[in-house]
């Protein structure tokens, strides 16, 4: 406890220096308007911005995309609540009651606790994760090859047996996305695979030119096809005043945010859910629980903070098995721990060790960045409501630009520009035909890690698999794992009976 | 959706045979030491298969509902121009350089999207975005732009 409080300590000391003070608003501001955009998420967010954090040092880097993931959790609600188009799935639930509000002429009333019990539920999330954190990382320092193999494929099932309509159509995202990881020079043999004799695919492909594809390109033409009244925005009433909710709002709001910054966090530490199911739930129970269920729909403004609590605690909850197993959950984490990667990083338990002033530097940031998100919102939510009704051409202009060059800055070459366009345009029909992109990007940020592991284990074990399940953790951990495969089919199973018995 | 899951349940499925052929070729297993090379490339493979065939058996006994075209004419004449302008762009850098380039990619695209055409703001953005893009990543992060003919 008191050895925790003192790295918490020396982290703010990192944290707190005018340069990552800088990139922390830098991310948050970035965020929250890449965020607000229709059809762009955190994902999105991130991989746009990340080639311009590669060049500056690890922590300020780390803060920097940490702001721009928590500033668009924020900044998707924005829309959500004003024009009734949420920016991301995240902020879906949001717009339920969030626009109503709006309707009823409590726009503010409506951001304001959206942004309040964002902070809380952000904050709470925090603390909570920086005394859980440095114990399971201490715990997971036994674990060996073969848990960290069933770690990850516990991850890749979950996220692709939970996220789209069709679980096989989730399922063939992820193994498609670990045949990219494959592509390239063999580790341990030095062999060339499926690079079709080009150099530039010896090193593989990099997990940023798919990224930067599949969730900034292919979005933003998917974005571009709707049309999206942006009218509502120019007369809202946001003035600072405004954006205070009473009295009679925090009292109806209050145990809902308490209820959803608790499971906001813990839903976000299981790998696959992550904060749209998070904001889901937490919508579901507050109307459950609450003595006006009938007012939900219809503008209850604990129907805004109940969603936006959760998914900004389930954010800083995804983080708990980023940094400590080294095994991240959802698109927006893994994207992260790819960056992690190219800073030269492993997440997972020894960074703890081995990089003290990193990990609690984050962790430090965090804390900053959601006093600094509630600040930047109370001032200046008018001026991110005015991004918006950038006209949509020029908006895809800029977008489409930043992304080409970030692309060509990877590695300052042209191949990655035309591998960006091409997943884009893959990316289009992924979107179309509604296959994930998130499982892709996971299978091709673990490939190797999961390859490497897994031959570490078979060549303990002398090339036998009953490794996997000889221990304790690393079973459990594949049981759940094959469980999440042969979930969707049990439950089609089951509905399918039911509805057979009901007919009969 | 239900032809389109087709095609692309046929397409996945083609990609198996390649990958796991080429897996095959690569030595699946190396006596005590463990999975070769080709193992994980092979078992990627065998899981493409059957999730391939799902997918095409599934459109023969699921009814679909919306059977409206997912693919919008708009919409494709959309990614056709983002698309295409991109790769364009990208060929452009190595004749007029990095920073020409996209001048001439952000004014088309503010051109030709543009729901209500200003000169004003075609040319502003070919000119201010370019700049914006040198300060951040030549100014700001050291990246080296491709020059063109032009010097620039």
């Amino acid at each position: 406890m008191f050895e925790t409080l003192s790295n918490l300590l020396y982290g703010f000391t990192v944290a707190i220096t005018p340069m990552n003070l800088l990139y922390c608003l830098i991310g948050v501001v970035s965020g929250t308007v890449i965020g607000a955009l229709p059809g762009l998420g955190p994902s999105a967010g991130l991989a746009v911005l990340l080639p311009i954090t590669f060049g500056i040092e690890p922590v300020s880097g780390i803060i920097m995309l940490a702001g721009i993931y928590y500033g668009a959790m924020y900044g998707g609600s924005i829309t959500s609540i004003l024009i009734n188009t949420p920016g991301d799935s995240a902020a879906v639930m949001t717009s339920l009651d969030g626009y109503p509000l709006t309707q009823k002429g409590r726009a503010g009333a409506a951001m304001g606790m959206a942004a309040f019990s964002s902070f809380i539920g952000g904050t709470v999330a925090v603390v909570a994760f920086t005394f859980l954190a440095p114990v399971l990382a201490s715990a997971a320092l036994s674990f060996g090859p073969p848990e960290y193999f069933a770690l990850m494929v516990l991850g890749l099932t979950t996220l692709a047996g939970m996220t789209g309509d069709n679980p096989t159509k989730g399922f063939i995202s992820a193994i498609v996305g670990l045949f990219l990881a494959i592509i390239g020079l063999d580790l341990v043999t030095g062999l060339p695979r499926f690079s079709f004799g080009m150099m530039e695919l010896y090193s593989g492909i990099d997990f940023i030119p798919v990224a930067m594809g599949v969730f900034g390109i292919a979005e933003i033409i998917l974005a571009s096809e709707e049309k999206i009244n942006m009218e509502g925005l120019r007369n809202t009433d946001l003035r600072w005043k405004k954006l205070f909710p009473t009295a009679t709002d925090w009292a109806r709001s209050k145990w809902v945010i308490a209820r959803g910054t608790a499971l906001g966090f813990f839903i976000g530490m299981l790998p696959g859910a992550g904060a749209t199911i998070a904001s889901f739930i937490s919508y579901g129970m507050a109307k459950k629980a609450s003595k006006y269920p009938e007012e939900f729909g219809q503008g209850a403004i604990e129907g805004v903070a109940a969603p936006e609590c959760a998914n900004n605690a389930a954010s800083v909850g995804a983080f708990v098995p980023l940094l400590t197993l080294g095994v991240p959950g959802s698109a927006s984490t893994a994207i992260l721990m790819g960056a992690l990667m190219m800073f030269g990083l492993r997440p997972g338990p020894m960074l703890f060790d081995k990089s003290p002033e990193f990990v609690w530097g984050l962790i430090a940031s965090m804390y900053v960045g959601n006093v600094m998100l509630i600040l930047m919102v109370l001032l200046f939510v008018p001026l991110f409501v005015r991004a918006l009704l950038v006209p949509k051409a020029s908006l895809n202009a800029i977008v489409i630009a930043f992304i080409l060059v970030g692309a060509y800055s990877l590695n300052n070459s042209m191949f990655d520009v035309y591998l960006t366009i091409g997943f884009g345009f893959i990316g289009y029909f992924m979107k179309k035909l509604k296959y994930p992109g998130a499982p892709l990007v996971l299978a091709l940020v673990l490939g190797q890690l999961l390859e490497t592991s897994m031959r570490q284990s078979l060549i303990l074990s002398g090339g036998s698999f009953g490794i996997f399940f000889a221990r304790p953790i690393s079973t459990v951990l594949m049981v759940i794992a094959f469980g999440a495969i042969f979930l969707p089919a049990i439950k089609n199973m089951i509905s399918k009976l039911r509805t057979k018995n009901a007919s009969a | 959706m239900k032809k389109a899951d087709q095609i692309t349940g046929a397409l996945l499925l083609a990609l198996s045979v390649y990958i796991g052929l080429t897996g095959l070729s690569l030595e699946l297993w190396w006596g005590d030491e463990g999975p070769g090379p080709g193992f994980l490339p092979f078992f990627v493979a065998v899981c493409l298969a059957i999730l391939s065939i799902m997918l095409i058996l599934n459109t023969l006994m699921k009814e679909y509902k919306d059977e409206n075209n997912i693919f919008s004419q708009e919409g494709l004449k959309l990614l056709a121009t983002l698309i295409g302008s991109s790769v364009v762009a990208g060929l452009l850098v190595n004749l007029v350089g990095m920073i020409v380039a996209m001048g001439l990619l952000a004014g088309f695209l503010v051109t030709f999207l543009a729901e209500e055409r200003k000169i004003i703001t075609s040319i502003g953005m070919a000119v201010v975005l370019p700049i914006v893009l040198y300060l951040i990543f030549r100014v700001g992060l050291d990246v080296p732009f491709p020059k063109g003919i032009l010097g620039l």
